[in-house]
């Protein structure tokens, strides 16, 4: 995508308040992910280090708004620093598997012939398994944790976007002027590395960045799972289990964490589908002239 | 868009209806397939015309009014083979099969089952019992002398699961049809033994027959058991063996209990269906039970139980087990190999603040590894709960700022009340200078780690909380299990005390015999224990049961000695309605 | 219809070595990651002579193409190993679990396109107005709520606090003991209906009502996206356009021409979200205590039963491979321009 198309990007979510609610929450969701620690009210509830007698099971009040769990802790103070660990899972799930995937889709586009289709083949048996569930086998196999959970995911991830570098890659390398370089004598890697991974790296990296809602969510279907982080780590899906137990009694400690990760999704994903929505070129005609059916 | 596309769509509800006929296709295959496996007891295969196989009223043929009672288990059944089952098949073993003897232990009683009466010679190694002759197994073969020889002998041939209860056993002799004797290599309290929750049950021999096997211990018996056939001489019989979903018993009219006057282990209105259904999550069988949809509730959030009490709807029983949760410390490991270290970490537990976050109050905080209830538990063994004392001997030992090592605690992931315990000793830990990294781990690697430390110490954890529960009922079965120095399969602090081994080994020989005696050398190996600290005991855990207010006589349904056991046969379902 | 037996061979054997893909990987995932396969195998407290036999049945002494060469021989057999937690073979048990996890699959694509659909056109109708924004919020949200968190809360208040549907169990004991219902194909709706036992019936649906609805937001939302999408397109198609022109009635045009036209971006839907759907029942079965293949993985996982783990997990890729086939043959059998 070439800037015209952010611009287009832009001008589809500010039209559009739905689209533009996406981007408040994504922005609210990055800034808090970065500040939390520093704001959360009550540090050490957030740590899990203290418990509290005085105070268990409390409804939800001006003092503690999302109530307090079973050990007394303050469960804004952990779904606040949630924030923080989401934001940790979803940059490191979504970098990772770009990591992994735009080399293989580049050298599998760019090189082609046997290599590529070996690679490509590779990343279509990935693709065979359903989302999550490789992820759930790599999982119980490394046993639970952060790190563990971002390979998990990560590695059930990349696939898709080796497919994605490797639609663009062949898209862009019969374009004329990856011609011209090649007829003028460039090396090959410099022609991969300067003039065919920048063009086809926007699309992935714009489709990386909406998939991390989608991150989030699986990694908290893992702590569901028991194959996710490990408590006491205030992942929010773990802050639902963990509520799981005393919800007849105090359904606070696993409604809000639940509703932070449906929020934060929901941003990702209103976001994602105006970018759809601005990718189709129909509607992007339809968009600029500015007319509607 | 293509003007074909229009005619393909009309076809394409037929298509979606296709799907869904292969689905069914590929289903019905499977149910097939499946079919001779998961095995309702009709079904069966049994090469036998026994009359379990044949349930008595069919309910394909008479949708009769008859009395149920669903009892939802957390757990899912495991094995059906009274030999070597080890797990929570003892939920409907124990209406199914019966042993020799039962025991209550909270009044320390021995109860008759396929023995009226028993004797021993006067050092605990001859051991008779007297059957009763009006007793029958399913398969209408009476229950003989010979039969009770043939189970036990099959269970200790097979060496699996509880037969080292039997451990002590040398020879079993058919003194007569109803008479069988026991020689022992050493004194024992066998009355007890054959009182245990595993390994005890007495089965009809007829099973060989019945499997087609060669002999008892052919794995084809073990087939045949496992494929949910019973062959036991219980109040009830196996009529569905789903494990994983439901296991459904049925009255068996013939059982000698239901003609006895005054048998404390019968009720005349005991209900003639027990199901026992799978339910593995707390939360959803309280609100099973709040709805009626199932009886008895096996566990409930323990957070709601107070609610409970005071719901007009359901009952709650609460009942001591003698299921204790402990802290095991690697005594091997610096610096916890230096006992006031340990006594230090003994004085900062917040012992009550544990059991009122970790149990909601349904526990009793520890005195000692023996639980509450049972013979052998003492009141002397208390720690208590003084920062400054706990600071004082940190002192004493050399530690005057705290250590200078995070120490690392594990416990079962998934257990909540592990985990929450685990919590409250790293935050109170952290008051006296000492830093804990709690890790969740599952039982497996848990236990592999712990393993490693009898060869490496400094590799293994330092801290690790676990639970205990014994075979039989015996304080035996946990000193030795925990803290004899030949146990390593589970003496995980890695203790070794040859006075206390001694004291132990010599207890266990009295116990039939002198039990004044025995009890005053396990007081002495427990304070030994007190003193040393090798493992910290928290808490001793109740048991809570929620029933819907129709069922009667719930209370005396349940007995700690055979943990997570209803005995339907006691129950009094008059009341139950619909 | 243009569908050539080629294509359909070609599908097959794409099938095949997608297939021989999957296990591939499970096979790296299970026998080449850990550092001792054999932990993992042998169940709980292995003495060193189980774990002996586990390293003994699973080859692991012998070079990697051997032990790969044992893993597939093994699979294809049905020789998938024993769950430590039922001590059954791992393969009955997933049989004996899948049919009640395909019905509530089943019912919850009905409800997610018996809504999506006409929610998806009205959308597109209706586009830039609030109702759309509304339909489009929701349908997002299918996609964007936590399965496990849906179903806790709407359990909680559909159940525990309105107490208007069942929380959990997929049956009445009682019904079917005193009805004497016997299941035939594992599939209780269906079996209930063709006996005529309408009490079971009837039960089993009041049932199935909730964990369905939980399980059908994600279908719905994809469905009712696809739908919006697809009825803009051929709502803004040309012949459309001059339809309208030529006079004929609104709503013909949008019956006739467009609504059909969504049936294949709702059979594709399927295939898309069959994936998610049926890991969404790992959690939803776990939390209503549904008695299928998603409660045994759920309860697997949670007990680190790694044979049950590793058979569900290669039972489940095979189902959805199987499916996504079905759903490109019948997408192209709809939609001629699909070609591979």
């Amino acid at each position: 995508m070439i800037p015209e198309d952010v611009k287009i990007i832009f001008r589809l979510i500010k039209s559009n308040p739905v689209s533009l609610a996406g981007l408040i929450i994504v922005a609210g969701f990055i800034i808090v992910g970065i500040i939390a620690p520093f704001i959360v009210p009550y540090p050490e509830d957030a740590w899990g280090e203290v418990y509290h007698m005085e105070r268990r099971f409390q409804p939800p009040s001006w003092e503690h708004p999302f109530g307090t769990d079973a050990m007394g802790r303050d469960v804004f103070s952990r779904v606040i620093l949630g924030a923080r660990f989401s934001l940790i899972i979803a940059v490191g799930v979504v970098g990772l598997a770009l990591i992994i995937g735009i080399p293989v889709g580049l050298v599998a586009g760019y090189v082609g012939g046997k290599l590529g289709t070996a690679l490509m083949r590779i990343t279509d048996m990935f693709l065979a398994f359903p989302p999550l569930l490789l992820a759930i086998a790599l999982a119980a196999t490394l046993g639970r944790g952060l790190v563990n959970t971002i390979i998990a995911l990560a590695i059930s991830w990349w696939p898709w976007y080796a497919r994605l570098v490797y639609v663009q890659v062949n898209s862009i390398k019969s374009l004329p002027y990856v011609d011209a370089a090649r007829i003028i004598g460039l090396h090959p890697l410099a022609i991969m590395f300067k003039h065919v991974l920048p063009n086809a790296l926007t699309p992935v990296t714009v489709q990386a960045a909406l998939d991390m809602g989608s991150a989030i969510l699986e990694a908290a279907g893992l702590s569901f799972l028991g194959v996710g982080v490990k408590p006491p780590t205030p992942e929010w899906g773990l802050l639902v289990t963990e509520g799981w137990t005393s919800i007849n009694i105090a359904w606070w400690i696993s409604l809000f964490p639940g509703l932070a990760i449906l929020i934060t999704v929901l941003g990702f994903n209103l976001l994602a589908d105006a970018v759809r929505e601005a990718g189709d070129p129909r509607l992007r005609r339809i968009l600029l002239v500015g007319r509607k059916i | 868009m293509n003007h074909s596309l229009l005619k393909g769509a009309s076809k394409t509800v037929g298509v979606v209806v296709a799907i869904i006929i292969v689905l069914i296709v590929i289903s019905v295959v499977v149910y097939l397939s499946q079919r001779q496996q998961v095995t309702t007891t009709p079904t069966t295969p049994s090469p036998s015309p026994s009359p379990t196989t044949t349930p008595s009223p069919s309910p394909t043929t008479k949708p009769a009014k008859k009395t149920m009672v669903i009892y939802a288990s957390l757990s899912e059944m495991t094995s059906a083979d009274p030999s070597t089952e080890f797990s929570n098949s003892i939920l409907w073993m124990c209406l199914v099969y019966e042993p020799l003897v039962w025991y209550d232990p909270l009044e320390d009683k021995l109860i008759p089952g396929l023995a009226v009466k028993w004797e021993s010679n006067e050092n605990g190694t001859v051991w008779t019992f007297y059957l009763r002759k009006d007793a029958k197994f399913h398969d209408g073969t009476p229950v003989t002398a010979q039969a009770v020889k043939a189970s036990i002998e099959r269970t200790i041939a097979l060496g699996q699961g509880a037969a080292f209860i039997w451990d002590p056993v040398e020879r079993i002799e058919v003194v007569d049809n109803y008479t069988v004797r026991f020689y022992l290599k050493y004194p024992a309290a066998l009355d007890k033994i054959a009182a245990s929750s595993y390994g005890a049950w007495i089965f009809s021999p007829k099973v060989v027959e019945y499997a087609g096997a060669k002999n008892l211990t052919d794995p084809k018996v073990a087939e045949w058991f496992n494929s949910g056939n019973d062959a036991g001489s219980g109040p009830y019989r196996l009529v569905k063996w789903d494990p994983e979903n439901e296991v459904i018993l049925e009255k068996n009219p013939d059982w000698w209990g239901w003609k006895l006057k005054d048998y404390s282990l019968a009720s005349p209105n005991a209900p003639d269906v027990f199901v026992i259904k799978i339910v593995k999550d707390a939360v959803t069988q309280e609100r099973l039970v709040l709805s009626g949809d199932i009886h008895i509730a096996e566990y409930v959030p323990l957070e709601d139980v107070e609610a409970l009490k005071n719901n007009p709807r359901v009952q709650v029983v609460i009942k001591p087990s003698f299921q204790n949760l402990l802290m095991l410390i690697n005594t091997k490991k610096p610096p916890l190999d230096n006992v006031l270290v340990r006594r230090a970490i003994a004085h900062a537990i917040p012992y009550e603040d544990i059991v009122k976050v970790a149990r909601a109050g349904l526990a009793k905080v520890a005195s000692g590894p023996i639980p509450h209830g049972m013979w052998g538990h003492f009141e002397d063994f208390y720690y208590e709960y003084n920062l400054t004392l706990a600071k004082e001997l940190l002192a004493k030992a050399g530690y005057p700022n705290g250590i200078n090592r995070t120490l690392l605690l594990v416990y079962t992931a998934g257990d909540i009340y592990e985990k929450r315990t685990a919590e409250i000793i790293k935050a109170s830990l952290a008051k006296i200078g000492i830093k804990v990294e709690i890790r969740p781990m599952s039982w497996e690697e848990q236990w592999s780690l712990a393993q490693s430390g009898w060869e490496n110490p400094e590799a293994a954890q330092d801290l690790f909380i676990f639970y205990w529960w014994p075979t039989y009922i015996t304080p035996f079965d946990y000193l030795y299990n925990m803290f004899h120095s030949e146990s390593k399969l589970f003496n995980l602090c890695y203790y070794e005390n040859p006075e206390f081994d001694k004291l132990i080994e010599e207890a266990v020989k009295l116990e039939a015999i002198n039990r004044t005696k025995a009890l005053e050398l396990y007081y002495k190996a427990q304070k030994i224990l007190y003193e040393d600290v090798p493992a910290i005991p928290l808490w001793d855990m109740e048991d809570v049961r929620v029933a819907v207010k129709g069922i009667g006589n719930l209370d005396k349904a349940i007995n700690p000695a055979y943990p997570t056991v209803i005995f339907a046969q006691v129950l009094d379902v008059s009341g139950l309605q619909g | 219809m243009p569908i050539s037996r080629e294509y359909i061979i070609k599908r097959l054997i794409l099938l095949v070595v997608v297939v021989f893909g999957v296990l591939i990987i499970t096979f790296v995932i299970t026998r080449v990651i850990p550092a001792r396969p054999e932990l993992l195998w042998a169940g709980a407290h292995p003495t060193p002579e189980q774990l002996e036999k586990a390293r003994k049945e699973l080859h692991l002494d012998e070079p990697i193409y051997v032990q790969l060469y044992y893993y597939l021989a093994d699979f294809f057999r049905g020789n998938w190993g024993v769950s430590w937690r039922t001590r059954q073979p791992v393969l009955q048990d997933i049989l004996s679990a899948l049919p009640a996890t395909l019905e509530l699959v089943i019912v919850a694509f009905i409800i997610a396109i018996a809504l999506g659909v006409p929610l998806g056109a009205i959308a597109a109708l209706k586009r830039n107005t609030w109702i759309d924004h509304v339909i489009r919020i929701v349908s997002v949200l299918g996609a964007s709520v936590p399965v496990f968190w849906l179903a806790l809360i709407l359990q909680l208040v559909l159940s525990s606090w309105l107490g208007i549907l069942p929380g959990a169990k997929r049956v009445d004991e009682l019904v079917v003991y005193e009805t004497g219902f016997k299941p035939i194909t594992g599939f209780i709706l269906f079996d209930s209906l063709i006996e005529g036992n309408f009490e079971v019936f009837v039960n089993a649906l009041h049932h199935i009502i909730l964990p369905a609805i939980v399980l059908s937001f994600y279908p719905f939302g994809l469905s009712a996206r696809m739908t919006r999408a697809v009825m803009t397109e051929v709502l803004s198609e040309l012949y459309t356009r001059s339809a309208l022109a030529w006079g004929l009635p609104r709503r013909l045009v949008i019956y006739k021409y467009a609504l059909k036209n969504t049936l294949a971006p709702v059979i594709a839907s399927l295939g898309l979200s069959f994936g998610y759907t049926i890991i969404g029942a790992f959690m939803v079965e776990l939390i209503f205590v549904w008695p299928g293949i998603g409660l045994y993985a759920a309860m697997a996982l949670l007990s680190y039963d790694y044979p049950a783990i590793m058979g569900c997990v290669i039972v489940v890729a095979i189902i959805y491979t199987v499916i996504n086939m079905i759903v490109d043959v019948v997408h192209a059998i709809i939609d001629p321009r699909v070609k591979l």
